[in-house]
């Protein structure tokens, strides 16, 4: 029965999307109510699905009724639910602070067109999350690209332009592959469904080992300029920075976490853990999340603007993910889906509460900004407890992901890993602690001309801050499915 | 002032490129087509119109409301089949089992909910090729240097 | 089927359509090329993923078009006319910026949009 329900998270923000855009020009407060309503619904059917999930194994629903492989199944399972929980539910927050917000950070007049894509991109995400069908998984790759990089576009900012001109033309280029590799899939099996795909690619992938690796190669850099993996990267520093703050937050919180997600479904649901392993792929995806997580730290370093330093460090986190689909263990692998949880919530906090303390201190730059914590006490303190958790600290969601992905790799007998883990932490703390101490202590006179940030900006800001610690101190869900997961997509 | 060859030959073309296209769309279930491609037609005919006789003429007919709401009612239409057929079919889109009349295989009105639906899509491939083209092409030209205006 | 290069002409010239377009799409400093080097390698995409359905000698899948060995596989021309879909969407979009590039900054040329871009007011 709540199978049914599978369809509507995606085409529900999808037909809402389109009526925003017909509603906008002449209500634009109607709009934004009825964005969030639709993603708080959104959030409440994941939440009955993941529910059903938990009990029950996963929901399948077949699209008009066609079975695999004839039509189109959609399917649901542990990971699926926790990811499509996730989307629902900083969605709605977002979208919450977005009502007041929006108006100032879009270019004048665009304000209904943002929310249109905002709910686009809702339903294009949650696609990506329940699909089984290889070609169906492309669509919403696409329909979500175009409408991230929409959300970057309607910035008051001129900047915002040129980012999103190079975001969609690298994510172009990303896509490109990904309809590539599908067809040499399709070429090589004959079929489209993931689970049909995986039972033939193991029998021909010794027939045909080089459309195989070409199809491999093609979704790993297909879906790592999408997902931002080191260095294919080079879009995300200018497109998140000069975005509207909700979209930055969607756009580092979700966006490139969903493309993780199809990309985990096919390394682990098409090829399995056997046929991956042997393939560079591991090799490729562990060497470049080094880097990630290094180099993403250093240049976050050196950044001057609050907002691109937030970025790189996007660039920088996205290593310890892509560390965990390396690592063939289940909890390095239970570590790096976490991480897609954990990071989501904290980076949004990050760029929420930046976004209310750029637009109150009227400066983007980190050392002009020294001061403002004592007079948004608040919301500094939110972005103190979400940098925390960047770095890592005991008490905090990133230091579980963390200390999964340090398990994993003692488990498979590679300390090495632990301690790019270590040092990168280390890094993290270089950039995100000047900050806080400066502006908490730092010498401005901000309390003369600037006050806390109002519910509707502040509320969002410290439930995510919240959410922090207390999926750092009760840590079972999601971890719990996600493990579950994990040891589901290495056991086959 | 239109051009007398261009306005003479597109008048007899443009009917035809509509009805052409209107063909195309209703028979999507029965030959190759369906609604992408019979919208893409009907769509150039409006291009081909907008070109002869000015973009003012087609906007007295069809402006950006009329444009925007078919756009939506396309859309609109197309989810409400789809959960028309969740409700009582259990599945969604789904056709038979919806209790969508099958009608004789092989006559226009048959196929259950797959006509429906392409008509959908037709008009909102319609509305939403011609919208861009129409944005697109009527946008202001910056001059070298000057930041200028926005698109009408 | 296999060995004969003349045969897969499709497949060939697929590929050498993609590392054309990823070519002119990164190569090239004009904005409108890049977004014709798109085109093209997505055309490519499309031609190679439309010629996996093709047979020689097979007619379209159609019961009424007679009696036939074999149908030519339909499933790959549906899928790229979504894909075909898709590439106009992008397509448009990325004009549309182009549109907005060219009069915020009055030029598309990429260095020479970056180049204002840092040195004029934001």
């Amino acid at each position: 029965m709540t199978s049914r329900l599978l369809p509507l998270v995606v085409v529900l923000p999808l037909a809402a999307g389109f009526l925003a855009a017909w509603a906008g020009r002449k209500n634009i407060a109607l709009v934004r109510a009825g964005a969030i309503a639709v993603s708080v619904a959104h959030a409440a059917i994941s939440l009955a699905l993941l529910a059903a999930a938990s009990r029950s194994g996963p929901l399948v629903h077949l699209m008009g009724g066609w079975a695999a492989p004839v039509g189109i199944e959609l399917r649901l399972d542990l990971f699926g639910a926790v990811v499509l929980f996730l989307i629902g539910g900083l969605n709605s927050l977002v979208m919450v602070y977005a009502s007041r917000d929006a108006a100032e950070e879009t270019a004048p007049g665009v304000e209904p067109w943002y929310w249109s894509l905002l709910l686009v991109l809702l339903g294009a995400m949650s696609g990506i999350a329940v699909t089984k069908d290889l070609f169906n998984l492309f669509v919403m790759t696409e329909v979500s690209s175009i409408a991230a990089c929409g959300i970057v576009a309607v910035s008051r900012r001129p900047a915002a332009l040129e980012a999103s001109f190079k975001y969609l033309i690298l994510s172009a280029v990303g896509s490109g592959a990904i309809l590539l590799g599908t067809g040499l899939l399709y070429a090589a099996t004959g079929y489209l469904d993931i689970d049909r795909v995986s039972e033939v690619l193991r029998e021909v992938a010794g027939s045909f080992p080089r459309v195989t690796m070409a199809a491999l190669a093609l979704y790993l850099v297909g879906f790592g300029l999408k997902a931002a993996l080191f260095p294919l990267h080079v879009w995300l520093p200018d497109a998140h920075s000069t975005a509207p703050s909700p979209s930055s937050a969607l756009l580092s919180g979700l966006v490139v976490k969903v493309y993780v997600v199809a990309l985990v479904r096919l390394l682990y649901q098409v090829w399995g853990v056997e046929l991956f392993s042997q393939s560079p792929g591991p090799t490729v995806l562990l060497l470049l999340s080094w880097l990630a997580m290094v180099l993403g730290s250093v240049f976050a370093i050196a950044q001057r603007d609050l907002k691109r330093m937030l970025a790189y460090s996007t660039v920088s986190q996205m290593g310890y993910i892509f560390l965990g689909l390396a690592l063939a263990s289940p909890n390095a692998l239970a570590g790096g889906l976490l991480h897609i949880f954990n990071h989501a919530l904290m980076k949004s906090c990050l760029f929420l509460a930046a976004g209310v303390l750029i637009s109150r201190a009227g400066t983007r730059d980190i050392a002009a900004m020294a001061g403002i914590g004592r007079a948004m006490p608040l919301t500094t303190a939110a972005f103190t407890v979400a940098a925390m958790a960047m770095i890592g600290v005991p008490g905090t969601n990133g230091f579980i992901s963390k200390w999964y992905l340090s398990l994993g790799a003692l488990d498979l007998g590679r300390p090495v890993h632990v301690a790019v883990v270590i040092f990168s932490s280390l890094l993290n703390g270089v950039y995100y602690l000047p900050f806080v101490i400066s502006a908490f202590f730092g010498a401005g006179h901000y309390e003369k001309r600037v006050t806390e940030a109002p519910g509707v900006l502040l509320g969002p800001v410290l439930i995510l801050a919240a959410a922090c610690i207390w999926t750092g101190l009760f840590p079972r869900f999601p971890l719990d499915q996600l493990i579950s997961a994990a040891h589901g997509f290495l056991g086959r | 002032m239109p051009d007398l060859i261009l306005s003479t030959i597109a008048s007899y073309l443009v009917p035809l490129i509509w009805v052409y296209g209107a063909y195309v769309i209703v028979h999507g279930h029965l030959s190759p087509g369906g609604g992408f491609a019979g919208g893409t037609i009907i769509a150039s005919g409006f291009v081909l119109a907008a070109l002869t006789w000015g973009f003012d003429r087609i906007r007295a007919g069809f402006d950006e409301n009329v444009l925007g709401t078919a756009d939506t009612a396309g859309v609109l239409a197309y989810v409400s089949i789809g959960l028309a057929a969740l409700i009582r079919g259990g599945w969604f889109l789904s056709n038979l089992g919806a209790g969508y009349p099958p009608g004789i295989p092989g006559r226009l009105f048959s196929s259950g909910a797959v006509w429906l639906l392409g008509a959908a899509i037709g008009v909102k491939v319609t509305t939403t090729l011609y919208g861009l083209f129409a944005r697109l092409a009527e946008s202001q030209p910056a001059r070298e240097g000057q930041p200028r205006g926005e698109p009408r | 089927m296999t060995g004969s290069l003349l045969g897969h002409l499709n497949f060939l010239g697929a590929m050498f359509l993609f590392a054309v377009g990823m070519f002119t799409m990164l190569a090239h400093g004009n904005l409108i090329k890049k977004i014709i080097g798109m085109n093209i390698m997505d055309t490519a995409v499309f031609l190679f993923v439309v010629s996996l359905g093709y047979i020689r000698g097979g007619t379209p899948a159609i019961e009424a078009s007679g009696p036939a060995a074999q149908y030519v596989n339909p499933l790959p021309s549906a899928l790229i006319l979504t894909g075909i879909v898709i590439a106009v969407s992008t397509t448009a979009f990325a004009l549309a910026l182009v549109v907005k590039i060219h009069a915020r900054f009055g030029t598309i040329d990429a260095d020479e949009m970056v180049r204002r871009m840092r040195s004029g007011p934001q």
